[in-house]
């Protein structure tokens, strides 16, 4: 047993592709907790998902133990945690977990937003951070820039970076020797109540809920009554243990350690991230700071392309729900879609995750509707609806007003692009509330912008005008009231629920003027004109019409053709059968599946 | 209820032959047959064809008409043509005043075959055009040219052959409205009694749909050229008695007039189909499993269901169906069948119902497929 003196719990930060699961591998190896026969490529990312696109989902704690130049022995845990800013609160939770942190900079691309993002969570965990330059092997390494970074932006002083190569494997004992020097042990009272801090769970068929957690004080050990805070659930601990990465049973977690604990609770949902585990008998006085509920920002109809698949959607989603909290999902109807779920994500790459697992893992072809955020939606009786679905959103007539979820971003740019990206900032409806320089090429815009216009393509747009070079991080920043509608696209007058969203007055004409068209491609003619309108409260914006089929016949029908031909009107009938009847139009479903596919509706 | 419906000792009212051989492929055929063939082939496809009509021989006593295609029937040499003739006279017998058309291509035509034909009592033909123009003719990949046309028209009227037909197809890529008039004027003016007109269709099997280089005319030019047709035909005395059909007052291919309205028919030869006032079949559409007799594809159907097909496809001609006709017909009350269908069609304005007939409107023509789907 050791003493928590020689213990470290540190996370890596950095930008999507800097690094961190590299280095993260090197670490394994130095250390020996993984063996080079073993070794397989970024061994943390346990998802095909994970590995492929190289981003990190889930939280991946680890222990290595590591003898420094005298031979005192050490045990390091480390956290890999996902970067992205939809899960911030997870990495939140993770950094929660630890004592320092590891903020990696790709020494090519220099300080991204992420970067920026990660760290000012790890600062407000009051984390030691100790910044790494990597990949100063490539030619294109620029660590002189990369330090002038660290000190302008990141206030860091240069002097505290050490250069690496997690490639090469250059500077990974230094890397070492900092985690051991400079990131302070755990502080706690092994004789305290046990308190322990939920940051991450997996759900396993077989075991239930795996809850990962850091001890902060006292202890856990099988048998123990454990009880959750928040929701006062009481389970026995069946086991208990720690990652090398790979569960080993032990016999006791102790204050200052990270592991993973096995109660009999098996929903997920009773083990929420964030949540204090304590001993059921002598219970700690009060939760550890920084719980929260995790709230989906983002919502979106997802349905089966094929109607039958509706089942077996049902059974992926809830599969995937074992393993994600905050991923939820409501069954609803749509007339043109048939049978769905409105689900809520915690943003859009969370979004492009789920849609991408029921495709890869389920075997699932869905489509997704526009998406949505969550509405305030004042009425002037005075009462708010929050409304995450345009079909809910009330009659104009008795609406006050409607705030929309606003985020605080950080761009950074090169100084070349800072027109370009202030403009897109403009355009989108946000505002730049400031300028900071990265280094003498690079520039940082801090811009408030509506949370729904990040959503739809921003990012893409960012990528496009800054040549790949962009970045961008945001954190929720209130709510703010802008004139938004709801734009209603009608098929011979009736609205096709589909295609439905909430946008602002300003942008709804192009947007319908967009769907229409698309639906003009798609809708078959009919014997009579169909008008396609996009209107808002009522009031048509962009039309467009489908002209009247002129003949539906074929010209030869002899005696040969009469069973051939019966047959394929048949099948055109039972065809028709399946379409669905919007305004009396006849529409098959793979109409409306088209033009969901086109980016952007 | 129905007493007709099925009833396989009835006699045929007519027989189709078809003649799986051509001159060459055509770019838009879809029709079953051998662009080359050998003597031995063709030798072989008339005997088996005596032996097909042979065994339906009981059955071929009272016909009313007579439908030889193909294919090109007059690609069959003189003594081949005589030789088949030949085996319909031995097997078949037709009532007084009945109508035996054979199709013909001038460019394979001769004298000697026209007596032949006259010989045997054919006393209608039907002459493949398809367009004048040989800048058009050469886009539907048809060879030959039309050069003797005028020859054998009059030769077959010097035969007696005087009710002749003529085949044309529009909607030909890169055709114009102008070209069409002048085809049908052309056509018109060889004094036919008969004008079939068919738009060019990208059948699957066509060499034109395997290519995919050219593209259908545009629906509206075509509906313009359908119109015209009837404005070209009408002052000259031609009604559009079906979708693709015009004909002098009486001159209406009564051959396919049984077929659109029910008439139980034998086709005979490979790809041939017939109907025996119950079920459909279709012979192999393959010469030479046709030649080792594979079995023909049978077309079931309940007896509500063909009646309704037959109502469907009567619904093509102008002449419509006559409820007591229908009754006779397939046993079933059109209105009992399909009332609410046939109703919901003429509020449409496709169909008009007069108090014992319904009939497509003009509209209707060109919704054919639409009111058959409505009415199957
Ligand atoms: N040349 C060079 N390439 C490196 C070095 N470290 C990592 N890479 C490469 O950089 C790419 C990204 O590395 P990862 O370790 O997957 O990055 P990551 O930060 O884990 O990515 P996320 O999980 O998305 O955050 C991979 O192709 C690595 O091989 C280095 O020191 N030198
Ligand atoms: S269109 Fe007529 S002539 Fe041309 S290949 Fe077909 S059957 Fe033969």
């Amino acid at each position: 047993m050791q003493p928590s003196q020689y213990i470290r719990n540190f996370a890596i930060i950095a930008h999507i592709d800097h690094g961190k699961s590299t280095l993260a591998d090197r670490l394994l190896l130095q250390t020996k907790t993984v063996d080079t026969r073993k070794f397989q490529d970024q061994l943390l990312d346990s998802m095909d998902l994970e590995r492929e696109r190289g981003i990190t989902i889930k939280s991946h704690p680890v222990r290595m133990f590591h003898r420094d130049p005298d031979g005192t022995e050490y045990q390091l845990n480390l956290i890999d945690t996902p970067g992205h800013v939809d899960f911030s609160y997870e990495v939140s939770r993770s950094l929660a977990a630890c004592e320092g942190a590891l903020l990696i900079i790709d020494a090519a691309q220099g300080v991204q937003a992420q970067t920026m993002a990660n760290v000012n969570l790890a600062l407000r965990q009051n984390l030691a951070i100790i910044p790494v330059i990597n990949k100063i092997d490539l030619p294109a390494a620029d660590v002189g820039t990369c330090l002038e970074q660290l000190e302008e932006i990141l206030t860091i002083p240069a002097e505290e970076a050490i250069l690496a190569s997690a490639k090469e494997d250059i500077g990974i004992a230094e890397i070492l020797a900092a985690i051991i020097a400079r990131i302070p042990p755990p502080e706690h009272n092994p004789q305290g109540e046990t308190q322990a801090l939920v940051f991450d769970s997996v759900y396993n068929p077989y075991r239930g809920v795996i809850a990962y957690l850091r001890v902060f004080n006292g202890s856990l050990q099988p048998g123990m009554q454990v009880r959750l805070m928040n929701n006062s659930k009481v389970s026995e601990v069946k086991e208990c243990g720690y990652f090398t990465p790979s569960m080993i049973p032990g016999e006791k977690l102790q204050a200052g350690e990270v592991g993973y604990l096995i109660t009999a609770l098996k929903d997920p949902n009773e083990i929420m991230i964030g949540d204090t585990l304590t001993d059921n008998s002598r219970p700690c006085p009060r939760p550890l700071p920084g719980f929260k509920q995790i709230q989906p920002m983002v919502f979106s109809g997802i349905y089966p392309v094929d109607g039958r698949d509706y089942e077996n959607l049902k059974f992926s989603i809830s599969k995937l729900q074992l393993n994600d909290a905050a991923f939820t999902a409501q069954a609803e109807n749509s007339v043109a879609l048939g049978a769905g779920f409105r689900c809520g994500f915690l943003g859009l790459l969370h979004m492009e995750i789920i849609q991408e697992r029921l495709s890869r893992e389920y075997d699932m072809d869905v489509i997704l509707t526009y998406p949505s955020v969550v509405y305030h939606v004042y009425l002037k009786s005075g009462e708010m609806l929050k409304i995450d679905n345009p079909i809910h959103l009330p009659d104009a007539s008795g609406i006050d007003h409607i705030e929309e979820p606003i985020i605080a971003g950080r761009i950074i740019t090169p100084t070349d692009y800072l027109g370009a990206v202030m403009n897109l900032v403009l355009e989108r409806r946000g505002e730049c509330t400031g300028t900071h320089n990265v280094d003498h090429r690079h520039v940082m815009i801090a811009a408030t912008i509506p949370l729904h216009e990040i959503i739809v393509e921003f990012y893409d747009k960012l990528k496009t005008i800054t040549r790949g070079y962009g970045s961008l991080d945001y954190e929720p920043a209130g709510y703010r009231a802008d004139d938004m509608v709801r734009l209603e696209m009608l098929v011979n007058g009736e609205p096709v629920d589909a295609f439905s969203s909430i946008v602002h007055r300003s942008h709804a004409a192009s947007r319908g003027r967009m769907i229409a068209e698309r639906l003009k491609e798609v809708i078959p003619q009919q014997m009579f004109q169909i008008a396609l309108q996009a209107a808002v409260g009522g009031k048509v914006v962009a039309r467009e019409n489908i002209r009247a089929l002129r003949k539906n016949v074929t010209a030869k029908c002899y005696g040969g053709d009469i069973t051939r031909k019966r047959k394929l009107l048949e099948k055109q009938k039972e065809g028709k059968k399946k379409m669905k009847n919007i305004g009396s139009v006849e529409i098959p479903q793979e109409a409306f599946v088209a033009v969901l596919k086109a980016k952007d509706s | 209820m129905n007493q007709f419906l099925g009833n396989p000792s009835e006699q045929y009212e007519s027989l189709y032959v078809h003649v799986p051989f051509c001159a060459g492929k055509c770019e838009y055929c879809a029709f079953y047959s051998k662009g080359e063939s050998t003597g031995e082939e063709r030798r072989a496809f008339r005997h088996r064809l005596d032996a097909e009509l042979r065994e339906a021989q009981p059955r071929l006593q009272n016909l009313h008409t007579l439908f030889i295609g193909g294919g090109t029937p007059s690609v069959l040499a003189e003594p081949e043509l005589t030789d088949l003739l030949g085996s319909l006279h031995r097997h078949a017998a037709w009532r007084p005043g009945a109508e035996l058309t054979m199709e013909c291509n001038p460019e394979s035509l001769d004298a000697d075959k026209i007596a032949a034909m006259a010989k045997f009592g054919i006393n209608r033909a039907s002459v493949g055009i398809q367009s004048f123009s040989d800048r058009l003719r050469q886009v539907l990949g048809r060879g030959g040219n039309l050069d003797r046309l005028p020859d054998w028209l009059a030769c077959l009227k010097d035969h007696g052959i005087d009710n002749l037909g003529a085949d044309l197809i529009y909607g030909i890529p890169g055709q114009t409205l102008a070209d069409w008039e002048q085809d049908l004027e052309l056509a018109f003016d060889l004094g036919i009694r008969h004008l079939s007109t068919y738009e060019l269709t990208w059948d699957e099997g066509s060499k034109l749909a395997r290519r995919g280089h050219l593209e259908p005319v545009c629906p509206d030019l075509a509906v313009f050229m359908w119109r015209l047709t009837a404005e070209v035909g009408g002052p000259r005395g031609f009604v559009r008695y079906e979708v693709s059909n015009l004909a002098r007052p009486g001159f209406e291919c009564r051959h396919n007039q049984g077929v659109w309205h029910g008439a139980p028919y034998l086709g005979c030869g490979p790809a041939a189909c017939s109907f025996d006032g119950r079920e459909r079949w279709s012979n192999p559409a393959d010469l030479q499993k046709w030649l080792r007799r594979k079995p023909a594809e049978p077309d079931e159907l309940s007896a509500e269901a063909r009646a309704a097909e037959i109502l469907a496809f009567g619904m093509r001609t102008l002449e419509g169906w006559n409820c007591d006709q229908f009754k006779q017909r397939t046993g079933f009350d059109l209105w009992h069948l399909r009332g609410s269908q046939l109703a919901a069609l003429a509020e449409q304005g496709l169909i008009a119902i007069g108090d014992e007939t319904v009939r497509p409107t003009e509209e209707g023509f060109l919704f054919a497929d639409y009111i058959a789907e409505q009415l199957l």
